[in-house]
């Protein structure tokens, strides 16, 4: 039988086309694709670092605010005093009942014909009063006044008694409660 | 060896670089990129949010750098002597004293029950808060505590009608509760009336809250209302009148 002969040695000159399409391929896409990531990475580095400094920096400026604001402790006391001193005088002139206003209104009454016996305000705009009126006619004219005024200033108005005199004056009591309108 | 490396790099090394490649990559991805795209992701509000908070800071700042001015101290002033911080007794009667004087309605009794007058005040000085103290706005009260007086006077309808326009425009602040007027029969005119009264005090703040924690506004209305409280004359003017007023006795022990 003849002997056969084997080639050992490696083909290094002819490479596979397909081989070779690739390592185009590779060589074409390769570089800019590591160039894109390499710029990626890099923004993103630079940012963090930016980041960082700036976290730092922003630091810096909140602890030194801080320290100066803690200096001024004593001035934030007083602007915190100044604070509530206005909350409490606000609160308390809001809810004012302007009783000099009411006690002339009632008192102006009195040219109706009425004279007041006596006189109870309190804060809630109740008023209970008591009137001296010589006639019937101006008993009229006082309740026709009062009462003229009634949609504008009172919620209610109530009769509490009336007292007919032997000189034929009456004496009435009249119960008030009246739309507050708050002064300031 | 080395033709074989030769070899092996032409024969594979179309797979050896993108692969290499891939993975040093993927490497720098999991250990550098990952780790700074989340370090950037959770600081970039915080540097919004440290940005808004330094604003805020330096706006307190300014405002508390300018609580010194001529104004404000004006103002804690003016607002002191209508608010005061204690039960003072005598600077209440001094006032409604005052008020008597100036409107002509005389005065026949004052019940003033002070109760306890150990000063509210007397505690410490405001203090810096510590991170868990409450936020500044919480440290005020927002209403005054009160201090109720009766009084029975006399007078004619003008006079009283003075009286009850002065009493609510005047420093130390009054509040008329009710008003029990009786007329006189014989004279229209005459007349007599029992007050029940209130008169304010409030104890100051003794914590400040956080140096974090945003200052609370005073508010045009509140301005407003502290500008008008300057209108108001003071009529407790006599504790300190009377101080200027006392005999002191020997000032130079030695004369």
């Amino acid at each position: 039988m003849p002997s056969r002969e084997i080639n050992l040695s490696f083909d290094t000159r002819r490479p596979n086309p397909n081989v070779v399409e690739t390592w185009k391929f590779i060589k074409r896409f390769l570089p800019p694709v590591l160039g894109i990531y390499a710029l990626i990475l890099l923004g993103v580095l630079g940012y963090s670092f930016y980041l960082t400094r700036t976290l730092d920096q922003l630091d810096a400026s909140l602890n030194q605010t801080r320290e100066q604001i803690k200096s001024l402790a004593r001035n934030e006391g007083m602007y915190l005093v100044l604070k509530q001193k206005a909350q409490a005088v606000a609160f308390i002139q809001k809810n004012r009942y302007p009783f000099a206003d009411q006690f002339a209104f009632y008192k102006n009454l009195e040219l109706a014909g009425g004279i007041l016996n006596n006189l109870s305000l309190n804060g809630a705009g109740q008023t209970t009063f008591t009137v001296h009126i010589d006639d019937t006619p101006r008993l009229d004219g006082y309740i026709n006044v009062l009462v003229g005024e009634a949609t504008q200033k009172f919620h209610s108005v109530e009769l509490n008694s009336i007292g007919f005199n032997p000189d034929g004056s009456y004496n009435i009591g009249l119960n008030v409660s009246e739309i507050v309108k708050k002064s300031l | 060896m080395k033709r074989i490396k030769k070899f092996v790099w032409d024969r594979y090394g179309f797979i050896f670089l993108p692969v290499g490649s891939g993975m040093l990559i993927l490497l720098i991805t999991l250990n550098v990129l990952l780790p700074k795209v989340d370090f950037i992701k959770s600081n970039q509000n915080l540097v919004g949010q440290k940005k808004i908070q330094l604003e805020a800071l330096k706006k307190k700042l300014a405002l508390l750098q300018s609580v010194t001015s001529e104004k404000t101290t004006q103002l804690l002033q003016e607002a002191e002597t209508a608010l005061p911080q204690t039960k003072d007794a005598s600077s209440l009667l001094s006032a409604l004293d005052n008020l008597s004087g100036t409107t002509q309605l005389v005065i026949d009794s004052i019940n003033l029950s002070p109760g306890i007058v150990s000063t509210e005040a007397a505690r410490p000085a405001p203090k810096v808060a510590t991170d868990k103290a409450k936020p500044a706005v919480s440290v005020i009260s927002q209403t005054a505590n009160t201090l109720p007086i009766v009084i029975t006077t006399h007078g004619t309808s003008e006079q009283l009608r003075n009286f009850l326009k002065q009493v609510q425009t005047t420093r130390p602040l009054f509040d008329i509760q009710t008003a029990e007027i009786s007329f006189s029969l014989e004279s229209s005119d005459s007349l007599s009336a029992i007050f029940n009264l209130n008169a304010y005090y409030l104890p100051p703040i003794v914590e400040i809250g956080e140096i974090d924690s945003q200052l609370p506004q005073i508010t045009d209305e509140e301005q407003n209302i502290l500008a008008a409280l300057a209108s108001y004359p003071e009529t407790s003017s006599l504790s300190a009148g009377v101080n200027q007023n006392l005999p002191t006795g020997k000032t130079n022990l030695f004369k």
